[in-house]
């Protein structure tokens, strides 16, 4: 069990209980957060999981496959924080990651 | 693609129980061909969520988008690997073996991980990031297609403008030569059609690979700014592609880029044609297209999938054996009232993901260039053609099997 922070755009926050194994994406949408849209269900080709993984815990995940690069290319408003959320996966370790969401997945 | 030979098997395989069991032909059920949608939902309200059907070799078929999702979203269980162009390369019942290997679709008859490899080249130019630099473009033909027509009163929706725009974008962006549409347009209803012979579709598949290995022949002395010279160059596992893995994607480009939107469109049309308050509604309010589409999309489901079971497995309560076909029908899950509740009527704003575009690593790679067009398409079409509606003289014919497809839209307006 981890705790995560997702933050939406404009600000408003949602703490939730994400389970060991499970993907940041998966905890986002089985909690109901807005702003994760997550069309192919994880498997890092849509770029509607997109999300700002906070300064503090960028060097605690380990960093973008070939596959979830380009994609993260094809989002809207990249910053050099992008992730696509479905490819990280919940650790104890993760315990209070804060994740920031885009205006929109889409445009 | 399954070859729709029609056959009924004349023994229910031992493992299928016969409360299972619902007679059901993809391509020729006579309530299919007189509202294929209407056949979706009835579907979801007849057959059991999934069934078995003794027709075209004898499979199983989902109906319900819970069970879809769960299917596409597990490839490693139900596999794409044997989908090859023309036809399925082993039938289920075993009868038909063909020696010759078909060729491969790329992205779409590869598994994870090898599919992620195959479709990572496709991923950024059909990212809605650069489709939105063919904006002007699909505006401008959707034009040139509704001053032919406009003084008129009437047009058929298909040939003049559903079958013209798409089939011309996409052969600009593939690169292929856009004087030969009516041939390719042709070629792709072939290709598609649920009714055809297998000789028949061995030979439109020949004809297809003919033409587009004469297009990637030429980038390759020569690269232009199109996909297929973008192909060419891409990076799969550490080398460009193969002149035979060119071909399979071209050709799955083919078959998605030139069958899908066309009836999607065609369908879409055909409801706005019937509902003059959405007409009126929209051309009032142009802001509410996006969202109409996506109902429409719902609405309108066109392409459906099929996946070859690896090992014994319990699908929702239901008894899967190795080998076994399970076709996904991606229009009827559209009308699973467990997703969306009254299917039947179009509700703007719903938030509930529709299954048109499927789930998985799967997902339609083209989706964000048919929304695109849609778009472009709406805005100009309710702009510029008066208040519309389906010709009383003429009913629209409907097509089944893999896509559903209607064959002539006949519109008129004053
Ligand atoms: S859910 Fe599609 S890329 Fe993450």
């Amino acid at each position: 069990m981890a705790k995560i922070k997702f933050i939406e755009a404009d600000g408003k926050e949602h703490q939730v209980e994400a389970q060991e194994g499970q993907s940041v994406m998966q905890a986002a949408m089985s909690n109901l957060v807005p702003g994760i849209v997550a069309e192919c269900g994880g498997f890092a080709n849509c770029a509607t999981c997109h999300g700002y993984v906070d300064e503090a815990w960028q060097s605690k995940i380990p960093p973008p496959d070939a596959a979830e690069e380009g994609m993260i290319a094809c989002a809207f408003h990249v910053q050099p924080n992008s992730r696509l959320t479905c490819q990280i996966k919940v650790t104890p370790a993760l315990d209070g990651l804060v994740v920031r969401l885009p205006v929109s997945q889409t445009e | 693609m399954s070859a729709f030979s029609g056959q009924k098997l004349d023994k229910i395989p031992a493992h299928v129980p016969p409360e299972l069991v619902y007679e059901y032909d993809n391509a020729r059920d006579p309530r299919l061909l007189e509202d294929p949608h209407a056949r979706m939902r009835s579907l979801i309200l007849e057959a059991p969520p999934i069934f078995f059907t003794p027709y075209n070799g004898g499979n199983w078929v989902v109906t319900r988008k819970k069970a879809i999702v769960d299917i596409t979203m597990n490839p490693e269980v139900y596999s794409n690997a044997f989908l090859v162009s023309g036809h399925q390369s082993e039938e289920h019942s075993g009868e038909h073996k063909d020696s010759q290997p078909g060729l491969m679709m790329l992205p779409i008859s590869a598994d994870p991980p090898r599919h992620t490899a195959y479709r990572t080249p496709l991923n950024q130019p059909l990212s809605a990031k650069s489709v939105a630099g063919l904006e002007t473009a699909i505006r401008t033909m959707t034009n040139e297609l509704i001053d032919k027509v406009l003084a008129a009163g009437r047009c058929d929706f298909l040939s003049d403008i559903a079958e013209p725009l798409p089939v011309t974008l996409f052969m600009k962006l593939a690169g292929m030569p856009t004087n030969r549409l009516a041939e390719f347009r042709e070629l792709a209803t072939q290709a598609t059609s649920a009714t055809v012979d297998h000789a028949s579709r061995e030979a439109t598949f020949k004809r297809i690979a003919g033409i587009l290995a004469e297009t990637i022949k030429a980038r390759q002395e020569k690269r232009e700014d199109d996909l297929i010279s973008h192909l060419l160059d891409a990076n799969i596992d550490g080398r460009n592609p193969t002149f035979q893995e060119m071909l399979g994607y071209s050709i799955a480009l083919f078959l998605g880029g030139l069958e899908t939107v066309v009836n999607a469109l065609s369908f879409g049309v055909r409801h706005l044609a019937r509902d003059q308050e959405l007409q009126a509604r929209l051309r009032a309010d142009p802001s509410l297209l996006p969202g109409a589409i996506e109902e429409l999309l719902r609405l309108y489901g066109i392409a459906s999938t099929v996946r070859r079971v690896m090992r014994d497995e319990v699908c929702h309560g239901v008894q899967f054996k190795q080998g076994d076909t399970v076709s996904l029908l991606l229009p009827a899950a559209n009308y699973d009232d467990e997703a969306f509740p009254n299917p039947e009527q179009f509700i703007l704003g719903r938030k509930e993901q529709h299954q048109t575009f499927n789930t998985g690593p799967h997902r339609c790679v083209g989706l964000n260039l048919a929304r695109l067009e849609m778009k472009v398409f709406y805005q100009e079409w309710l702009k510029r053609v008066p208040p519309f509606r389906l010709d009383p003289e003429k009913k629209p014919q409907f097509v089944g099997g893999f896509n559903l497809a209607i064959s002539s839209l006949p519109l008129v307006w004053s």
